[in-house]
């Protein structure tokens, strides 16, 4: 998660479309929580908001609550639906992104952000959502392989 | 059974609590505190060698396109450098009667504060698309702080919000919570500049006084008044201009001189 963080903040500006930029720890949280359900998702994303929160310098709480959102939701998806499938998967980084974003709005909007919600739909929650979705299927297999045999599986843990 | 409604119900109050802690925080622009400060410092060097491979990689990569581009370019600059040359005579001309001026009415301004300045390079960005901050190598140890104007050669660039002992954390004036008070240079026609997004290329500029002529490509600087921003720092140029629906202002939006998304170094005015 720290690895994601760092790389986020100095290297996602060079893979930015149109001023956006992915947010390569949302995505792990989304891709984490969808192959090992509501705790361990709604656990690390609070973790990785946490880690957000702390090294951004910024508000308290925004990263905690947006990272449990999108790690929850994406476990719940984890028992209902077929994790093999690229276009389910890119549906649920995208509905949990734009969750996440939605959530993030909604409190930054509680502390005066002041961006009107046209514009954060527009040029922030639907653009984010849709980067995340499409790096996401990208970056799912490899996770999905390293989960099920490789160095994040149960097994080579034990 | 009746512990996970228990969990549930300790998890719900704690994301309510958290909520609130946020709301009651926010808006002020806090110091860092032990932990953001040491995490920040220790990841300095960590964000300065994977800015420095990032660039490295990204000019590796963009080469042969930025060789054409660059043929292309030689032309036009050759014929923009004589015509610039004959441009600074004439400036260089103003500027001796501009200095003048300025001694005899003793007005020592921003000037003086312009060569009294730092430069730093930018390390990292923030994580999300919300906000518009970027963080530089340089911080108190430097002898910077909070509300110092950054600027880059271009133009103005924002203003520091808060500072470690080795970086710095810049919010830019993209910023939707950036403020910066201004004036159409032209026709010194005032009004707020605010940022529209983070990840826009443009920004607003509010409560324009309706009867004042704004035109597309005028020039907009800091206006220095009751602002945190030094007098007379360009920002950028008018693209588009609107009136609001009471008929009293205008909005025009204004595209900053300075290309935040390839902005590297920056100098702070101390």
């Amino acid at each position: 998660m720290l690895l994601a963080l760092v790389i986020q903040v100095t290297l996602a500006e060079y893979i930015q479309f149109w001023g956006k930029k992915p947010d390569l720890v949302l995505i792990l949280i989304a891709v984490n929580g969808f192959l090992r359900g509501t705790r361990e998702g709604a656990f690390s994303g609070f973790a990785a908001g946490l880690l957000k929160d702390l090294i951004s310098g910024n508000l308290w709480g925004v990263g905690v609550v947006s990272g449990l959102v999108v790690g929850y939701a994406a476990g719940f998806a984890e028992s209902r639906l077929f994790k093999e499938n690229r276009v389910i998967v890119f549906g649920v980084i995208w509905v949990t992104s734009f969750l996440g974003q939605l959530v993030s709005y909604i409190l930054l909007s509680m502390t005066g952000l002041g961006l009107a919600p046209g514009i954060a739909a527009w040029q922030i929650i639907i653009p984010t959502s849709t980067y995340n979705a499409l790096l996401g299927i990208v970056f799912y297999g490899l996770y999905y392989r390293s989960v099920q045999k490789g160095l994040l599986s149960r097994e080579a843990k034990v | 059974m009746r512990s996970i409604t228990f969990k549930k119900a300790l998890l719900t109050i704690a994301i309510l609590l958290l909520v609130v802690f946020t709301v009651q925080n926010a808006g002020k622009e806090k110091e860092l505190n032990a932990v953001e400060g040491f995490l920040r410092d220790s990841l300095a060097p960590v964000y300065q060698l994977l800015n420095f491979t990032g660039q490295k990689v990204k000019d590796w990569v963009s080469y042969p396109t930025a060789l054409l581009e660059a043929s292309r370019q030689n032309e036009q600059l050759r014929e923009k450098v004589s015509r610039l040359e004959a441009n600074v005579r004439q400036e260089e001309e103003i500027r001796q009667e501009n200095k003048r001026l300025k001694r005899l009415l003793n007005w020592q301004q921003n000037e003086g504060q312009l060569y009294d300045s730092v430069a730093a390079s930018i390390i990292a960005r923030h994580p999300d698309n919300w906000f518009g901050t970027v963080v530089v190598n340089k911080g108190r140890e430097d002898g910077l702080k909070p509300n110092m104007t950054v600027v880059a050669p271009t133009g103005l660039v924002g203003r520091i919000i808060n500072a470690s002992a080795k970086t710095s954390e810049v919010l830019l004036i993209t910023d939707p919570r950036s403020g910066v008070g201004a004036l159409i240079q032209k026709t010194r026609a005032p009004g707020i500049l605010e940022g529209i997004a983070s990840g826009s290329i443009y920004l607003r500029m509010n409560h324009i006084p309706a009867n004042i002529m704004v035109t597309e490509g005028q020039t907009v600087v800091t206006s220095g008044q009751g602002s945190l921003y030094s007098k007379g720092i360009a920002i950028g140029a008018v693209v588009n201009v609107d009136k609001v629906t009471s008929g009293l202002f205008k909005v025009a939006t204004i595209k900053p001189f300075v290309d935040f998304n390839r902005l590297e170094e920056v100098l702070v005015i101390k």
